[in-house]
């Protein structure tokens, strides 16, 4: 199965979901996939169904990221890094405080950054790509996640950066900002209640569908669906009237 | 302004020792009626600044949970807090791939974190006297400064916060402004750059002048504010052309001095 020259795929977060999903995409592509998560049992056994490469490791914690680094490092080249994990924010509203919102933050962000960081060197001599799962609520805030969309929004910011430097060394990096997308750990069952809202939820596959059109396009952002841009455009041109009247 | 006649009101100003902080101080003191707490880092110069404006002066870190407690404490005591102004920030000038860990933690503690924690430990007493926020933000919240991502990204965060923040505090009759100054030359972020530049002066605004716009806006109650209004026209590109936005970015950042090897299209060694 892991030949020197296949090309190799990193999916952080990649036992469930969103993170599962862009694995099979590239696993069909020909990629040998490494997949990590936190809960063991349940990568062990996707990853032994699949024929994928498992780490179980927090990419929020620096033993974690090391131990993800050091399984990279062994097969000595990275094509794609898909930055997927992901935490929900447990805050509402005014209802923060700094610790929790640290919290978020450390895997959210930080292990995004640290993790792309370290493996940059393999990802240009590869010419490779990343692929950073963010979220809408980066681009447009939430009363309802406030550390949850600001975590988000540092990751879109860095994605945007990364993205103008990465051109310049061959490394596309797409920062995908998915809308309510139905998972096992974001189940969304309060919207699916709702009448109106329910129209709002995609699911996994619909969601992975926009992420790779435009990871081959090599777009440098995508909202999916794509009407989830409508949001960030309402609050970028008229942020009294959005903060006032739409804010979600 | 929401005056409550016979009552001296407190405002709370964190970064209040210089740039847009003191200068939002000076001007309520000039408007009166107003009993000013200033907390800042740089212990001289608070009181400095105490002793110019008859302030009570606190010394406080943003990054550290019994300083930020200390200074809610003593906003009690001076009768509550009726109007937070949160200006505490600094400059974190590196670009995306040269940054280290700790230069994105320590922007993100102080930028976002602070500002977490300044707005959640103070927010009890503003809901009891219904009174007011601001908090500044900056522009690079809405665009993506490769040059300096780690402030871009803390402000990013620090924005965001504020808005989703905000969006709830005014259920429950608190106003939040989140506040967007362009580049304002201070003591913490002088603009040495823009300023080199031809013409770069007109870009940038005076700490008073964002400081009258700042109470402006926190009179008013608006949500949130450009200073000057022709950045919100920064959000906007962001968010209809993100792709043009990018482009933009990476010309400019080939002029950017401090641009790495191998970002300008040579070869990397």
């Amino acid at each position: 199965m892991s030949d020197e020259r296949r090309p190799l795929a990193l999916v952080t977060g990649g036992s469930a979901g969103i993170g599962l999903e862009l694995a099979h995409r590239f696993a069909a592509r020909g990629h040998d996939v490494i997949v990590t998560a936190r809960g063991a049992d349940r990568l062990a056994e996707v990853a032994q169904q699949h024929g994928y490469t498992a780490v179980a490791a927090d990419v929020g914690t620096p033993e974690g990221r090391a131990a993800v680094l050091r399984a990279v490092r062994e097969r000595g080249r990275l094509d794609v890094l898909v930055n997927n994990a992901g935490t929900g924010g447990g805050t509402s509203g005014v209802d923060v405080d700094a610790a929790r919102a640290s919290a978020v933050l450390e895997t959210n962000f930080f292990a995004h950054v640290e993790l792309t960081r370290e493996l940059w060197p393999l990802l240009r001599e590869a010419k490779g790509g990343v692929i950073v799962v963010s979220s809408g609520l980066g681009t447009y805030a939430s009363a309802g996640s406030p550390t949850y969309g600001a975590s988000k929004a540092a990751l879109t910011a860095w994605a945007r950066a990364l993205r103008v430097a990465g051109r310049r060394q061959g490394v596309r990096v797409l920062a995908a900002n998915p809308g309510p997308v139905s998972t096992d750990t974001f189940p969304h069952d309060e919207l699916l209640a709702d009448r109106f809202k329910k129209h709002f939820v995609i699911s996994v596959e619909q969601c992975v569908d926009d992420i790779m059109r435009a990871y081959g396009r090599k777009r440098g952002e995508v909202w999916s669906r794509g009407a989830f841009q409508l949001f960030a455009i309402a609050q970028g041109v008229a942020p009294n009237t959005f903060d006032r009247h739409v804010v979600p | 302004m929401w005056d409550r006649i016979g009552r001296l009101r407190t405002a709370v100003i964190t970064g209040g020792s210089s740039g847009i902080g003191l200068a939002t101080a000076r001007l309520l003191a000039r408007r009166g009626g107003w009993r000013i707490v200033l907390a800042a880092r740089d212990q001289a110069r608070l009181d400095e600044a105490a002793d110019e404006l008859g302030a009570i002066a606190v010394r406080c870190d943003v990054t550290s949970d019994a300083d930020v407690r200390e200074l809610a404490r003593r906003a009690v005591d001076e009768g509550g807090c009726d109007l937070l102004v949160h200006s505490a920030g600094v400059p974190s000038r590196h670009n995306v791939l040269d940054a280290t860990a700790d230069d994105w933690r320590s922007a993100l503690e102080i930028n976002y974190i602070g500002c977490v924690r300044v707005l959640s430990e103070l927010w009890p007493q503003v809901l009891e006297r219904k009174g007011r926020i601001a908090a500044v933000c900056s522009v690079a919240g809405t665009v993506a400064l490769v040059p300096a991502a780690p402030y871009s990204a803390s402000k990013h965060a620090a924005l965001s916060f504020v808005r989703a923040f905000g969006a709830d505090a005014r259920r429950h009759g608190v106003t939040v402004t989140a506040v967007n100054p362009g580049p304002v030359p201070t003591p913490g972020f002088p603009q040495g750059q823009l300023l080199k530049m031809p013409g770069g002066r007109f870009l940038t605004v005076s700490p008073e002048r964002c400081a009258a716009r700042l109470l402006k806006a926190t009179d008013r109650g608006l949500p949130e504010v450009y200073v000057p209004h022709f950045w919100r026209v920064g959000a906007a590109f962001q968010s209809l052309l993100p792709g043009l936005t990018s482009r933009c970015a990476e010309i400019a950042w080939s002029y950017d001095e401090t641009a790495p090897v191998g970002a300008r299209g040579e070869q990397p060694t």
